[in-house]
């Protein structure tokens, strides 16, 4: 596995990442950075973020995420779960942390996603992507480039037309 | 477009199907690149005429259809790959989806790629 | 109408580099099938019986002659030889392969055309009134707000993995020319209590397996929240709608589960907490779509028109023609024309290249250059001088599609059917070209009246057969196709889902069955009583008894 940053007008790359996903039961080491799945979180949050250096929390697409909004500011990663890559849930899920709870760490993805996706992903607020060897990063740092234009307003900084059609740079 | 243009073969073929005893199998799907539907033949490769297509009458033989399809499948030659029924004895698919599909549709006889079944 | 500026065609552009990529990886092997699927479905392309289908867009039914020509050479370049007009006003191409792909949505966008979101489980082609913009009984022109949406929903970075496809159609007027009822999201233009413009809001519409008509679930949206409120529905249904069945996976399946009240309630919750943050369209974008609808310079002229009047009375059937094809126009002096792509034993909707170039020019000469296309799968000259009608239908003649038949029982819409579709059970297009010759005879077809027949070939309803007044759904019973039809549904404002009479007719037995029901309504019917309101104050008994020779 590879964790690849994921920024706008970035070639995505390979960064070194301190996040190690808990196994069942396993405790977290003191001063790791630690992620669990958030049923477990709902229980041992105390713990965790007493323990731990960084917690991050993984959800997946059933996931409600306003249970997790009183922890987000107390969260350094949230790392979207991809079970299947038409799972759609998780855009909405990775936009309402950010715009709606604020979430300021990372927001992860992993799992059955497609290089093509990367685009709708980043635009919906995530930072990083882990991915298997198997991966073609290569791809991926061509097909993220592939609009340079936008019609909706979403979490990436680049203008959307309406903007540029109102300061008159349409025609 | 008259009335006795649009009913083939295939429409009669169709309904016999129901009742008519099934034959062999023979392995089908859509050539990836450009969707046209070919068959297994005998000699391992693919034609798109259904009359060239490998019969297999027995279990062991419709595994070796399935795994023919599984290779192409994986080597992206093929999509939409499935083992369909026969009519007694021949290559004619028995069902009416298939017949359609073996000749072209029978609204436009115009665009048939073959005589109908 | 619309104009792409730079934005719009540096976005399709982009698309289509895109998609070469995907098809390329495709073809090398880095994209499995599964994976490869939803992108290319996203650009219309589909894997039917004997190829590959592209399904082109054609936003809210309004096209140019230059794109129509366009069309007409894609057909004739990459296909063979014809199109396939639809009832969600897209044209498909059925013999397409994969390789091509690329280059016909490259020539495609060189007219500013596309294939994007014209199927795949994300917001598809917004459908509009066929009828826009020349209406009498418009309040709005509902191609403004279905470019508005057409814009917003492309490439969606949130919507474009929905549990399910995504259908909205707006119309303008009170009378419902766009089947709304029957989509995800109907918008129907309204005035609101102050007089000002806004919109009613249906959600969870639909055919398919579950046929469901929308429940209103706003009466009265303020035009400039637009955005934000289909963006809200959108956002409840992607996060609430079911995806563990494919078959209970469309918004009227959670409108149904949870009652139209609590999903309006959740809607509104959403809607409140992004009203404000930018989702709406600026005043002043609005302004510069509004713009390109404006009206054409039409010509001041008096009615009536005096050799519209005489080529009438010299020709009958160019008088049924007018009776039945053209439609009341708001400016004076002008008409609508249908384009009946309905001969009698033709395929519905379909058009061959030479056909389509042959409506490019007549619109260029008499239609300021524009064609609609309708959900009942025929073709609109929206703009003519009544002057021109008796050129027009004469011209239309010479290409075969000058039956006096729009809105009459030869006006069938049919899906593909087991003919081309994957998907289908049956096959449709054999049957309505069986039921189009049997009533070929214009006095007859005249004498009685308007009736929509719709011929589904399975169960998702592409021939919106639950809408039909009379409406066929092909089966598949042990190998044999077998017809069941049902009675009484309506598309339009008073949209209703028809109820099915009983077991399936054979194909050979179908037409009879339609012809006993069509001979019983007009024996029971009063004087000037059409199909579905005499259906509406008999019921069904009659017309069922009729239909399997009881009565």
């Amino acid at each position: 596995m590879a964790v690849l940053n994921l920024a706008p007008g970035e070639t995505p790359v390979a960064r070194p990442d301190p996040w190690v996903l808990l196994a069942d039961g396993e405790a977290p080491t003191v001063g790791a950075h630690v992620i669990v799945p958030f049923a477990r979180f709902k229980v041992e949050h105390n713990e965790l973020l007493a323990k731990a250096a960084a917690v991050g929390v993984a959800i997946g697409g059933a996931d409600v995420v306003e249970e997790l909004a009183p922890w987000v500011a107390r969260l350094q990663l949230v790392l979207l779960q991809f079970g299947v890559f038409k799972d759609g849930r998780l855009f909405t899920s990775a936009r309402l942390l950010r715009e709606r709870f604020g979430f300021r760490g990372d927001l992860r993805a992993t799992g059955d996603f497609i290089p093509d996706q990367a685009v709708f992903l980043l635009r919906s607020g995530v930072t990083s992507l882990e991915v298997g060897e198997a991966f073609p990063v290569e791809t991926l740092a061509r097909v993220v480039r592939a609009y340079s234009v936008r019609y909706q307003r979403a979490l990436d900084p680049q203008p959307v037309i309406i903007d540029q059609r109102l300061q008159g740079n349409g025609a | 477009m008259p009335r006795d243009e649009i009913e083939p073969s295939a429409v009669s073929a169709g309904r016999r199907a129901g009742r008519a005893a099934v034959g062999g199998k023979i392995a089908t799907a859509n050539r990836l690149r450009d969707g046209v539907v070919v068959y297994l033949d005998a000699a391992g490769g693919w034609t798109t005429e259904v009359a060239q297509a490998r019969i297999a009458h027995s279990s062991e033989d419709e595994q070796a259809l399935k795994a023919a399809l599984d290779s192409a499948v994986r080597a992206n030659l093929i999509v939409d790959a499935a083992v369909i029924d026969t009519r007694a004895a021949e290559s004619t698919p028995a069902r009416l989806r298939e017949q359609i599909r073996a000749v072209g549709p029978t609204v436009r006889p115009d665009l048939a790629r073959r005589k109908p079944l | 109408m619309y104009i792409y500026d730079k934005f719009d065609q540096t976005i399709v552009r982009e698309r289509v580099a895109a998609f070469r990529d995907q098809v390329a990886r495709r073809l090398a092997g880095e994209l499995d099938e599964d994976h490869f699927r939803p992108l290319r479905l996203m650009n219309g392309l589909y894997l039917q019986l004997h190829a590959y289908m592209l399904r082109v867009a054609i936003p809210y039914g309004t096209l140019s002659s230059a794109q129509l020509r366009r069309l007409a050479y894609i057909a004739r370049k990459y296909d063979r030889g014809y199109g396939h007009f639809t009832t969600r006003q897209n044209i498909q191409y059925n013999w397409i392969k994969l390789e091509e792909a690329p280059d016909i949505l490259s020539d495609l966008a060189d007219v500013q055309m596309h294939g994007i979101q014209t199927s795949g489980n994300c917001i598809r082609n917004v459908t509009a009134d066929h009828f826009s913009g020349v209406a009498g009984d418009e309040i709005d022109d509902p191609r403004v707000t279905s470019e508005i949406l057409r814009q917003w929903s492309t490439f969606h970075p949130e919507f474009s993995f929905l549990p399910r496809k995504f259908k909205i159609a707006v119309t303008g007027a009170a009378h419902d020319r766009a089947a709304i009822k029957f989509h995800d999201i109907g918008i129907q233009v309204v005035r609101g209590p102050d007089g000002e413009v806004g919109y009613a809001i249906y959600a969870g519409g639909g055919m398919g397996r579950t046929p469901v008509v929308a429940p209103l679930i706003r009466g009265y949206l303020p035009k400039a929240e637009l955005l934000s409120y289909v963006e809200a529905i959108l956002r409840v249904y992607n996060r609430y709608g079911r995806r563990d069945n494919i078959y209970k996976a469309r918004i009227k399946i959670l409108v149904r589960e949870i009652g139209a009240a609590e999903f309006t309630r959740q809607v509104e919750e959403e809607w409140k907490l992004i009203r404000t943050t930018g989702v709406n369209l600026p005043a002043a974008e609005e302004a510069r779509i509004r713009r390109f609808f404006a009206p054409p310079p039409y010509d001041t002229i008096a009615e009536p028109v005096a050799s519209l009047t005489q080529a009438k009375a010299a020709s009958p059937a160019f008088a049924r023609w007018i009776e039945t094809n053209v439609h009341t126009h708001k400016v004076p002096g002008y008409a609508i024309v249908t384009i009946s792509l309905k001969p009698p034993g033709g395929i519905p909707g379909d058009a061959s290249a030479e056909q389509m170039e042959a409506i490019a020019d007549l619109a260029d000469r008499y239609s300021f250059a524009e064609i609609r296309v309708s959900h009942i799968q025929n073709l609109i000259l929206p703009n003519v001088k009544q002057a021109d009608l008796f050129a027009i239908w004469q011209a239309l003649g010479k290409i075969g599609f000058a039956d006096a038949n729009a809105g009459l029982i030869g006006d069938i819409i049919a899906c593909p059917g087991l003919d081309y579709c994957a998907l289908a059970n049956a096959r449709s297009i054999p049957i309505s070209q069986a039921i189009s010759e049997r009533f070929a005879d214009p006095a007859r077809s005249a004498e009685i009246g308007p009736l929509q027949i719709k011929i589904s070939g399975c169960i998702n309803a592409c021939g919106h057969h639950h809408a039909g007044h009379i409406g066929i759904l092909g089966v598949d019973r042990a190998g044999e196709e077998l017809y069941q039809i049902t009675l009484g549904g309506a598309a339009d404002q008073t949209a209703e889902i028809g109820a099915l009479i009983g077991p399936g007719f054979k194909s050979a037995d179908a037409v009879d069955a339609i012809e006993r029901i069509v001979d019983t309504y007009l024996k029971l019917r009063q004087p000037g009583e059409e199909f579905l309101v005499a259906y509406r104050r008999l019921g069904q008994a009659p017309f069922k008894e009729a239909a399997y020779g009881r009565a």
